[in-house]
């Protein structure tokens, strides 16, 4: 089998995407904080049963927050990358606007997904009661806090003039700016 | 629109443009790829310059005040700006707790710090090396900057806490809150206005290549 030659600026990015994919999978699997109160049966939540149990509380808005932050907005930032890094690897650089966009889009919802890693640090300082109440990390949120670095990293490492190589150097607007 | 000497390279594609004196509120676009170049800001040259010093002077309460006060059953715990990082620290998770002190604290401090730098400096000095570090510097910390990641996480914390502890919001939590507001103002500013770098001939050009 012939296996062509990654182009360069493709490596790093694509080391660091990958890298991220494989992070998300625990990050979504394993519990990511574990919540201990009075009277009630100690639980962990993991990303998605947060989400979850924002929504039956009635927090609607909030679940959807949470959901695009932690969920969403990985899986679109990964699926992004792959778009473009497919497009420079490939040569198929038709369509340079909406690859722009794309890369626009990427960069600009890069750090939201620090969410829940805030939110998960902030929980666990805020609640320490004790028996009472308290809040502890799990694992599952360093595993994710792994992935939204790799991801950032990865658009960092994404030059987007690669997009333009193929459209002439001194391009000439019919208007002016 | 003014043509001046200076010339803008989009850092998304690399087309060079002439430079041109914008209006206020006016803005440059990439003929290329239709990445913002400069945008004139509404409040003038000066404008970075006291957004980043509003979000010092609320920065420092913010870090020294209470940020939420949490309590159940007669028993208070105060938390500040720092106590998520410093939580996770105590659990081994050393790293992940250092991790949410930049984002969180250190990086906006450092970026206000080369905001200021940038602001003040590079006109006094009528240096283009010095005004072109100060933009590759804030470039490259605004990304790791979160305040506005960290505000919107505490906000969603008041609801989750909701049913298990009574929440009380500190004057920190607000100081924090405007702090970010002033913060991104202060970068928007200073990374687009060509009035704040204009003494930087080759800040375009730098950073297009960088």
């Amino acid at each position: 089998m012939k296996v062509g030659r990654l182009h360069e600026g493709v490596a790093a990015p694509l080391a660091y995407s990958i890298a991220a994919l494989f992070l998300l999978v625990p990050a979504n699997v394993l519990p990511v904080m574990y919540v201990a109160s009075a009277g009630s049966t100690p639980y962990n939540t993991t990303i998605f049963s947060g989400v979850t149990m924002l929504c039956r509380d009635g927090l609607w808005a909030l679940g959807a927050i949470v959901f695009t932050a932690s969920i969403l907005v990985p899986l679109l930032k990964l699926a992004g990358l792959a778009r473009l890094l497919w497009a420079v690897q490939t040569n198929r650089l038709t369509n340079p606007r909406r690859l722009m966009r794309i890369f626009g889009t990427i960069e600009f919802i890069g750090k939201w997904s620090m969410l829940d890693v805030f939110l998960v640090g902030y929980l666990t300082g805020a609640v320490r009661f004790g028996a009472l109440a308290r809040i502890a990390p799990r694992d599952g949120i360093v595993a994710f806090a792994g992935a939204v670095v790799l991801t950032m990293l990865a658009t960092h490492a994404f030059d987007p003039r690669l997009i333009w190589r193929e459209q002439p150097k001194n391009f000439t607007p019919k208007e002016s700016i | 629109m003014e043509e001046t000497t200076h010339e803008w390279i989009c850092r998304g594609c690399g087309q060079t443009h002439r430079a041109v004196t914008l209006r206020r509120g006016e803005r440059a676009r990439c003929v290329r790829c239709g990445r913002n170049l400069a945008r004139r800001s509404w409040f003038g040259p000066n404008a970075p310059l006291a957004f980043a010093l509003s979000a010092v002077a609320l920065g420092i309460p913010a870090l020294l005040l209470p940020f939420v006060t949490v309590s159940k059953f007669d028993n208070e715990r105060i938390s500040y700006v720092t106590t998520g990082a410093q939580a996770l620290g105590a659990h081994n998770l050393n790293v992940l707790g250092a991790w949410v002190a930049v984002c969180a604290v250190l990086a906006p401090a450092l970026l206000l710090g080369f905001l200021i730098y940038g602001s003040v400096a590079a006109p006094l000095e009528r240096s283009s090396a010095v005004s072109a570090f100060a933009h590759r510097a804030v470039h490259a910390i605004q990304e790791w900057s979160m305040p506005e990641v960290h505000v919107l996480s505490v906000l969603v914390a008041f609801f989750k806490l909701g049913s298990l502890v009574d929440v009380e919001v500190g004057p920190g939590m607000y100081c924090y809150a405007a702090s970010a507001v002033f913060t991104l103002m202060a970068w928007r500013s200073f990374t687009l206005d060509p009035e704040a770098a204009a003494h930087s001939e080759d800040v375009e050009t730098l950073e297009g290549r960088a």
